[in-house]
């Protein structure tokens, strides 16, 4: 019998106490939702309550690119932002006295924001544009909104801020894209490095305003991933800021939690010298290349994980093939402290019902706190 | 060439990484756009010629660049699609430069069906059994590769370069 809410469940696994049931809480946005029959679930917290999981919900109240960051941006003085939509493409656009950047993207009816099929910066003078732009752009709480939405959910489950991106995967995701963002910063080291520092700057200035919204835990979309990034890049580009951005958390009693949904299995000292309080949406095989109970043994007891079930298994396999799979995992995970089971990234368009019902159904079999399968 | 190959085997034995293989690849265009006149000149054939893509509604492009590079490096006539590339497209430009590969890319599970409407259109087309068609991408499993009736399947860019000695085995027989 459970005794928890959803909220009580989470909240205790991130503060390291024992929760009634390991939570189930699968990473679902509105991919997702948008293959599903609205009038069942219109919202996420609908989703969580149809399908029987532990509300995380992301991005919580939104997410402000290139920093992704749960703030709103603001231009100042002589910069000046526009989106424009033209039938399926989106032009967003950086208008600056020093000159004009333009990012391209494509909708699809799945994905509303889009792809992007052109990045912001194609070059070095591209490049010092975007400088322009930062030297010029403030923060924006949006603290209330984040206070609304987690009321909203109430004991459904609990609103997850997005903490911003590292400086280079804030290039490599949105702002030069990973071949030009590897050749700039062999052709144009130490101008490549005056913005990455900038924008570890800037990025401190989000921290100040996301770790005063009332949320135990943050999370950047780190993407981690060593299809983008080798080892080397990791250590030299990502380990040091994440470091400094989990102890500015730490110091505001916040879980610093890094969304890694890529193959780490070649990242796994690193991650396990990482001051980071966890890694969400690990994933296995074939998309990833953890599974859990091989991280838990290198990571140690105490850093939470979120994830064990690969998203494109969730889609293909059967109904007993998920409860087997999920089953299998449980039972390496025991006694399943600081484990949350979730997805390894974004729950797919189209993903059987079904199969989420399964997923529920065992951990709500087997789930009881600690797991003795 | 010889180089990208070393550069290959560094890549599956996780020797080097994606940025690794990228400078690699791009000192060996660099390279190759001096030579390739040269290499015309004096009748050096390519081992294959590889029509390439991210299908339909599938914008990703980091995977199908970084194979695109592999069989470059191997001696291949890679012709590059793109992405969101549509089943017609791969048809068309298969038949234009009788091609012996086809190689097709999808990050979403969304998108990886789209695989075996373009074998069928191939099929329907009448150039099935001239092309070998290569498959790859996170959600692509071998079983998928098969289940579609694909000829080759690549767990990931680090096998393209094994994927492409298999390929040039299977053309020169």
């Amino acid at each position: 019998m459970k005794n928890m809410t959803s909220r009580e469940r989470l909240t205790a696994v991130l503060n390291g106490e024992k929760p009634d049931y390991l939570p189930w809480s699968p990473l679902v946005d509105y991919y997702f939702l948008s293959s599903w029959d609205s009038k069942k679930a219109a919202s996420i917290i609908d989703a969580s309550q149809e399908l029987e999981f532990d509300l995380m919900e992301r991005h919580v109240p939104t997410y402000s690119e290139p920093f992704g960051a749960s703030l709103e941006l603001v231009c100042t003085n002589d910069v000046k932002y526009e989106s424009v939509r033209e039938e399926d493409k989106i032009f967003n656009r950086y208008i600056t006295p020093k000159g004009t950047i333009e990012e391209k993207r494509v909708t699809t009816e799945k994905i509303k924001y889009g792809f992007i099929k052109k990045h912001y910066i194609e070059d070095i003078e591209d490049l010092r544009i975007y400088k322009y732009v930062l030297e010029n752009l403030e923060f924006k709480s949006m603290k209330e909104e984040f206070k609304k939405k987690d009321k909203e959910i109430g004991e459904a489950g609990i609103a997850v801020p997005s903490a911003p991106l590292t400086p280079i995967q804030q290039f490599l995701q949105f702002l030069i894209g990973l071949e030009k963002t590897v050749y700039m910063l062999m052709d144009h080291p130490e101008e490549m490095q005056e913005v990455l520092d900038l924008i570890h700057e800037k990025n401190k200035e989000c921290y100040e305003i996301i770790l005063d919204y009332p949320s135990d835990v943050v999370i950047p979309y780190e993407d981690t991933s060593t299809t983008v990034l080798s080892p080397n890049m990791y250590e030299n580009y990502c380990m040091d800021y994440i470091d400094e951005y989990a102890e500015l958390a730490l110091a505001k009693d916040t879980k610093y939690i890094t969304h890694m949904c890529g193959k780490l299995s070649k990242l796994i000292d690193q991650l396990a010298a990482g001051k980071m309080d966890g890694i969400d949406s690990m994933c296995p095989p074939t998309s990833g290349d953890l599974w859990p109970y091989d991280a838990r043994e290198e990571l140690g007891d105490k850093k939470i994980i979120i994830g064990g079930i690969e998203p494109a298994s969730l889609q293909k396999l059967s109904v007993d093939e998920v409860k087997d799979y999920v089953m299998d995992l449980l039972k390496k995970m025991q006694p399943g402290y600081n484990f949350i089971l979730s997805t390894g990234d974004a729950t797919p368009h189209g993903t059987p019902i079904k199969n989420l019902w399964a997923v529920a159904e065992i951990r709500d079999k087997y789930g009881k706190f600690p797991l003795n399968i | 060439m010889a180089g990208m190959k070393v550069i290959g085997e560094k890549f599956k034995n996780d020797k080097i990484f994606v940025p690794g293989v990228l400078v690699a690849a791009r000192a060996m265009n660099t390279g190759m756009e001096i030579l390739k006149p040269k290499l015309i000149e004096s009748g050096v054939q390519s081992a294959g010629k590889v029509v390439i893509g991210a299908v339909e509604s599938d914008l990703h492009d980091v995977g199908k660049n970084l194979v695109a590079m592999m069989l470059e490096g191997a001696g291949f006539e890679v012709y590059d699609l793109g992405t969101d590339v549509p089943t017609e497209e791969f048809v068309k430009k298969a038949k234009e430069i009788d091609a012996d590969i086809v190689g097709l890319s999808a990050l979403l599970t969304t998108t990886m069906n789209e695989m075996g409407t373009i074998i069928e259109a191939l099929e329907k087309a009448g150039i099935r059994d001239k092309v070998s068609v290569m498959v790859g991408g996170a959600p692509i499993t071998e079983d998928f590769a098969q289940e579609i009736s694909a000829d080759f399947y690549a767990k990931d860019a680090a096998e393209a370069s094994n994927v492409a000695k298999d390929i040039k085995k299977k053309i020169a027989s």
